[in-house]
């Protein structure tokens, strides 16, 4: 697999560098037609992890930087993001409640919804929210 | 993200440009909270030109619908692409806003 890492400040102004560069290492993966919703949904669910490790890490005691692993592998795109905050339970973050149609919460949703699988582990140097999104089948040649 | 705003009677109309995210949601809150200061109540979001939104920029949007509706006022979105419009449908947002195919057709409902 190519691996590409971005270490980034804890400065919501840069959540966006993952984003779009998420959304640029899409495009030779996947057919035209297939791009729009493939690389909308990875761009997503980078935004709301990274969002989240800024957030959440901000008034942490560890390093003030969070990384950002891009793995790309013949089947599958996978992304890691690595902070250094105090880390959350994956299992227990609730769904939202849709009917009272909260400000906030939708994050780890949308993630989940989004990507093909999603995994967290928490280490002592660091905690990784693990994201993948299979490539779509290719069409046989006829 | 940049924000013109258009009058169209005694509706404001926003057309959004750019990215709706955590990093940009201050922009729409302090233009919102100009023109409420300006006794606005109806509003009308253009976001033919956002080609980003993530769940902090749906934050920002429902604050803002909350923050009219308390002085009996409106926000009605238009023009939602269809990535944007996928999003409000995974969040059921689509049902708490008014969406309209344009801005004219918004501002006609009111």
């Amino acid at each position: 697999m190519d691996r590409i890492v971005l270490t980034l400040p804890i400065d919501i102004a840069y959540v966006r560098v993952a984003a779009l560069l998420s959304r640029t290492l899409c495009e030779p993966l996947v057919a035209a037609e297939q791009f729009s919703e493939f690389a909308g949904s990875v761009e997503l669910a980078v935004s709301e992890a990274c969002t989240n490790a800024v957030k959440f890490t901000g008034n942490a005691k560890g390093p003030q930087v969070y990384e950002v692993a891009f793995l790309i592998g013949s089947d599958r795109l996978c992304i890691e993001v690595t902070d250094h905050g105090p880390g959350f339970d994956l299992n227990a973050v609730p769904l939202p409640d849709f009917d009272l149609h909260p400000q906030g919460g939708y994050g780890i949703y949308l993630i989940l919804d989004r990507m093909s699988e999603v995994s967290y582990d928490r280490k002592a140097h660091g905690n990784t929210l693990q994201m993948t999104k299979l490539l779509p089948k290719k069409e046989p040649d006829s | 993200m940049k924000i013109n705003v258009e009058t169209a009677g005694h509706i404001k109309i926003f057309h959004l440009t750019g990215r709706l995210e955590a990093a940009t949601t201050d922009v729409l809150k302090e233009a919102l909270h100009k023109e409420i200061k300006a006794d606005t109540k109806q509003f009308v979001f253009d976001l033919a030109e956002v080609v980003f939104i993530d769940s902090s920029g749906l934050g920002a949007l429902v604050a803002s619908l909350r923050s009219v509706n308390k002085d009996g006022g409106d926000i009605r979105l238009a023009a939602l692409s269809p990535e944007v419009q996928t999003i409000f449908e995974l969040t059921r947002l689509h049902r708490l806003f008014e969406i309209f195919d344009s801005s004219q057709l918004a501002v006609e409902s009111f």
